[in-house]
C-alpha cells in the first residue's frame, strides 16, 4: 500500500530539451562528432589499404610510362610467382617463422618469469622493473646500432673484446648464418620482455588474493597455485601478449636493416641469413619499385597473420569451453 | 597591444614582399637542382662544378643536395613519380637503365650529350649504362670506381714477395708467404663487394669468364666461371678473407699496420689513404690478378649522371649543357681541389683527365690508368639488375656453405635466365 502511495513520486517524466541540448541528443550530433575521425580514418587507413590490395593485383612502379614501362593487371601473377616460384621469399617466409616462434615463445616467458619475480612490491623491485622496461621505450634504431657494436666481429666488438680477455678467439656473429635468427631473438627479448612483464604484473595484481588464501587453506603448494589459480586468471593477458608479440616479430625490419646489409645494398646478409618478410617487401619496394609485387608480399603477410591470430584465439576460447 | 603586435608584423611582411618584389623580377635565376648520390663530399665535389657552371652562365643556380646510396635510387623514382625532385641526379650505373627503362628519365641523345661524350670515355663504361637491345641513353657516365688490389710494400718484403702478382697462381703464392708472416691476421681483405657479385667479378673476368656472353646469353655457370669461383673461395679458405658483416672497415689502416696482408678494393680507397698519409710511401696499388694469358680485367663502377624526364623542354637543354661542362679539363681540375680538401677525390670518366688528380703518387695513378684500359662495367643486360641478389646468394652457398662450385653457378645461370 505504502508502495502504491509512493511510486508515483518516483516515477519519470522527460523533460522536453531544447537548442542544443535536444540536438546533442540526436543520432546527427554523434554522427557530425565521429566524421573528422571516420573521414581521415577513411582517407589515411582505408583507403591506402584497399589500393594496396588493387596494386597487389598488378604490375606497378608509380610511374607507369605508357610506352616503356605500362602498368596493368596481372591477375594473380604476383601471388603464384611469391608462393610457387621466388626462393628469396621462401627464404625470408622460412627465417621469418623461426624468428617468431623463437621471439614470441622465449618472450613470453621472459616476461611472465621478470613479472613473477618483481610482483611483491618493494623499492628494490620497483627500480629493477623500471630498468626492465627502459628497453621499451628507447628508440629501435639506437638500441640496434649499440647491438651492431656488441656484435661486431673481429676483436674490435665488445663481446669478442669481453671474450679475448678470457682467451676465447673471436666469434664472427653477424657473419654466422647459425647465429643470425638467435641474435635476432636474443635482441627481440631484451627489447620486448619489459613491456610484457608490465602487462602481466597488471593481470597479476588483479588477481584476487583470496583464490590463494584459500588455496594455500586447502593445501595447494607453490605449483599448485601456479597452475591452477595464476596461469588460467593469466590466460587473457597471455592471449593478449602472444598476438601483439606475433603481428609485432612478423614486422621486425630494423635489427635486420641495419645488421645485416651486404655491401651492394641487399638486404638480409650473409647467404640471406636473416632475410625476413619485411625487410623483403621493402626491399622489393623501395629498391626496386615493384610496388604491386610487394603489395602482394604484404597481403600475403596479413594473411598469415591473421590466421594465426585468428587460431590463437579459437584454441585459447576451445581450452576455456573444455574447462 | 597583442593585437597591435600582430598587426605591426602582417604589416612589415606586406611591405617587405612589395619591396622585395620588382628586385626578383629583374634577376631572374633559373635554378637547376642536381641530386648527388654519396656523401657531402662527393655534394661538395660536384657543388665545386656547379660554381663553374654559374661563373659561365650567369643568371643561373646550381643547387646541389646530398642523398644516400641506401634509398637514393627510391628516392629517384619517387621524385619521377610524383614528378617533383631534382633536375638532374648522379646515380648508380645500373639506375639510367632501370629507371630509364620505367619512363622516368630524358633521352639524352636529342639533347646532345650522348654524342659528345661517347667518344670521351671508355668504351666499356659508356656500354655499362646503354641498355642492352635499347637506343636511347638515360644517362652518361660521371665518374668512376675502380677495383684495386691494395698492399704495403713492408708486408710483402716481409714475406719475400718482391713484387706485386700479376698471375692468379702468382697471387696464391704471394698469399700463403704473407699468411706467415707474424703479425698478419689476414693475408687477404674483401672491403668491397665482399663475398658478393661484385667482388667475384674480378677474378671471373680476369680468368677469362663473364656473366653474360655479348648476346647476352648466361655464361656465368661455364667451366672457366667454375675455376674462377673455386679460386675466389680460396680467398677465404686458404687465405684468411674475413666474411661479410665481420670487419668491413680501416682497410687502409690494417695494410699499413700490417695486419691485413693485400686488400681489394676500389680507388675511393687510394683516394681516403692519401687525404691522411700524404708522406708514407709504402702502400700502394696494383690492378687485379689474372690468370695465365689472360687480362687483368677489373669492375669498373662509378656514378652515371641523368635527366629528370618530367623537366620541362627548355630547362633539359641547360641541364644538358651543365653535364656537359663536367667533361671539361679545368672544371675537372676543379672538382678535384675540392675533392682532396675533402676526402672525395673525383676520377672523371675522361681516362687523361686522371693526371689533374695531384694528390696521387705517380705510381698509383699509373696503376688507375693501366687498370681502367680493360675494366668492365656491370653487364647491361635484361634482368640482370633482379638477379644480383640470386647471384650473390649462390655465390655464398659455395663460399661459405656446402654446395659445389658448379651447383652454385647452375643455380645463379637458372636464376639470371628467369629474371630476363
Amino acid at each position: 500500500m505504502a508502495i502504491k502511495q509512493i511510486a508515483p513520486e518516483l516515477s519519470y517524466t522527460p523533460t522536453k530539451k531544447k537548442g542544443f541540448y535536444k540536438f546533442s541528443d540526436s543520432g546527427i550530433a554523434s554522427y557530425l562528432m565521429l566524421a573528422p575521425f571516420v573521414l581521415l580514418f577513411l582517407v589515411w587507413a582505408v583507403y591506402p589499404v584497399l589500393s594496396s590490395l588493387r596494386l597487389s593485383f598488378m604490375r606497378y612502379n608509380a610511374i607507369c610510362d605508357e610506352a616503356l614501362s605500362p602498368c596493368g593487371s596481372v591477375g594473380f601473377g604476383n601471388y603464384t610467382y611469391l608462393i610457387l616460384q621466388d626462393s628469396r621469399f621462401h627464404k625470408a617466409l622460412f627465417n621469418t617463422s623461426l624468428y617468431v616462434i623463437g621471439a614470441v615463445t622465449l618472450g613470453l616467458l621472459a616476461s611472465l618469469s621478470l613479472s613473477l619475480a618483481l610482483q611483491a612490491d618493494t623499492r628494490a623491485n620497483r627500480v629493477l622493473r623500471v630498468i626492465f622496461f627502459l628497453p621499451s621505450v628507447t628508440s629501435g634504431i639506437a638500441v640496434v646500432l649499440v647491438w651492431g657494436w656488441v656484435f661486431r666481429g673481429d676483436d674490435i666488438g665488445l663481446l669478442n673484446s669481453l671474450l679475448s680477455t678470457f682467451g676465447v678467439a673471436p666469434v664472427e656473429w653477424l657473419a654466422t648464418p647459425s647465429l643470425a635468427i638467435p641474435i635476432l631473438i636474443f635482441m627481440s627479448i631484451w627489447g620486448g620482455a619489459g613491456f610484457g612483464m608490465v602487462l602481466f604484473l597488471a593481470g597479476l595484481n588483479a588477481i584476487p588474493a583470496m583464490y590463494y588464501e584459500a588455496a594455500v587453506i586447502d593445501g595447494a603448494n607453490r605449483r599448485d597455485r601456479f597452475r591452477y589459480i595464476t596461469l588460467p586468471l593469466l590466460k587473457p593477458v597471455m592471449v593478449y601478449v602472444v598476438i601483439t608479440g606475433t603481428i609485432g616479430a612478423f614486422q621486425i625490419f630494423e635489427g635486420v636493416y641495419l645488421l645485416f646489409p651486404t655491401s651492394v645494398g641487399s638486404i638480409g646478409g650473409l647467404k640471406d641469413m636473416a632475410l625476413m618478410i619485411v625487410p623483403y617487401l621493402y626491399d622489393m619496394g623501395f629498391n626496386r619499385f615493384r610496388l604491386g609485387y610487394a603489395s602482394a608480399v604484404a597481403w600475403i603477410l596479413f594473411a598469415i597473420i591473421f590466421t594465426i591470430s585468428l587460431i590463437n584465439i579459437r584454441v585459447t576460447k576451445s581450452l576455456e569451453d573444455l574447462r | 597591444m597583442k593585437r597591435l603586435g600582430v598587426i605591426s608584423v602582417a604589416v612589415a611582411v606586406a611591405a617587405g614582399a612589395v619591396i622585395s618584389a620588382p628586385a626578383n623580377s629583374a634577376t631572374k635565376v633559373t635554378t637547376l637542382t642536381v641530386w648527388s648520390t654519396g656523401g657531402d663530399a662527393d655534394a661538395l665535389v660536384m657543388g665545386a662544378a656547379g660554381k663553374a657552371f654559374e661563373a659561365a652562365n650567369p643568371g643561373v643556380k646550381v643547387k646541389v643536395e646530398a642523398i644516400g646510396w641506401g634509398d637514393g635510387y627510391a628516392k629517384v623514382l619517387a621524385a619521377a613519380a610524383s614528378k617533383s625532385g631534382p633536375d638532374i641526379f648522379t646515380g648508380g650505373l645500373s639506375w639510367g637503365i632501370s629507371a630509364g627503362d620505367k619512363g622516368a628519365l630524358a633521352d639524352l641523345r636529342p639533347l646532345g650529350v650522348a654524342t659528345s661524350i661517347q667518344p670521351k670515355v671508355p668504351a666499356q663504361i659508356y656500354k655499362a649504362l646503354i641498355g642492352y637491345k635499347s637506343s636511347k641513353v638515360y644517362a652518361v657516365p660521371y665518374d668512376l670506381t675502380l677495383m684495386m688490389m691494395f698492399y704495403d710494400k713492408t708486408t710483402l718484403k716481409n714475406a719475400g714477395v718482391t713484387s706485386a702478382p700479376k698471375t692468379i697462381a702468382e697471387f696464391n703464392a704471394a698469399a700463403a708467404k704473407i699468411k706467415a708472416v707474424s703479425g698478419v691476421k689476414n693475408a687477404v681483405y674483401n672491403e668491397w663487394g665482399n663475398g658478393d657479385w661484385l667482388g667475384f667479378f674480378s677474378w671471373l673476368y680476369s680468368s677469362g669468364g663473364s656473366f653474360y656472353d655479348a648476346k647476352c646469353n648466361v655464361t656465368i655457370n661455364n667451366a672457366t666461371g667454375v675455376d674462377a669461383l673455386t679460386q675466389y673461395k680460396k680467398l677465404y679458405a686458404d687465405f684468411d678473407a674475413p666474411k661479410p658483416g665481420v670487419a668491413d672497415w680501416s682497410m687502409n689502416d690494417n695494410i699499413k699496420g700490417g695486419k691485413y696482408g693485400i686488400g681489394f678494393s676500389g680507388n675511393f680507397q687510394a683516394s681516403s689513404y692519401y687525404t691522411y698519409y700524404k708522406d708514407y710511401k709504402n702502400w700502394t696499388a696494383a690492378p687485379v690478378p689474372a690468370a695465365a694469358g689472360k687480362k687483368s680485367v677489373a669492375f669498373i663502377g662509378g656514378r652515371g649522371i641523368s635527366i629528370m624526364g618530367y623537366v620541362p623542354a627548355t630547362k633539359q637543354r641547360l641541364a644538358a649543357k651543365f653535364i656537359s661542362s663536367l667533361y671539361n679539363v679545368d672544371v675537372v681540375k676543379a672538382m678535384n681541389v675540392v675533392g682532396a680538401a675533402n676526402n672525395a677525390i673525383f676520377l672523371s670518366p675522361v681516362v687523361d683527365f686522371a693526371d689533374t688528380i695531384a694528390s696521387y703518387p705517380a705510381d698509383v695513378l699509373a696503376t688507375i690508368k693501366a687498370q681502367l684500359k680493360d675494366a668492365q662495367g656491370p653487364p647491361n643486360c635484361i634482368g640482370w639488375e633482379d638477379s644480383q641478389n640470386d647471384v650473390t646468394s649462390a655465390v655464398q652457398k659455395y663460399l661459405f656453405g656446402s654446395t659445389s662450385a658448379q651447383d652454385a653457378l647452375d643455380a645463379a645461370a637458372k636464376a639470371m635466365k628467369s629474371r630476363a
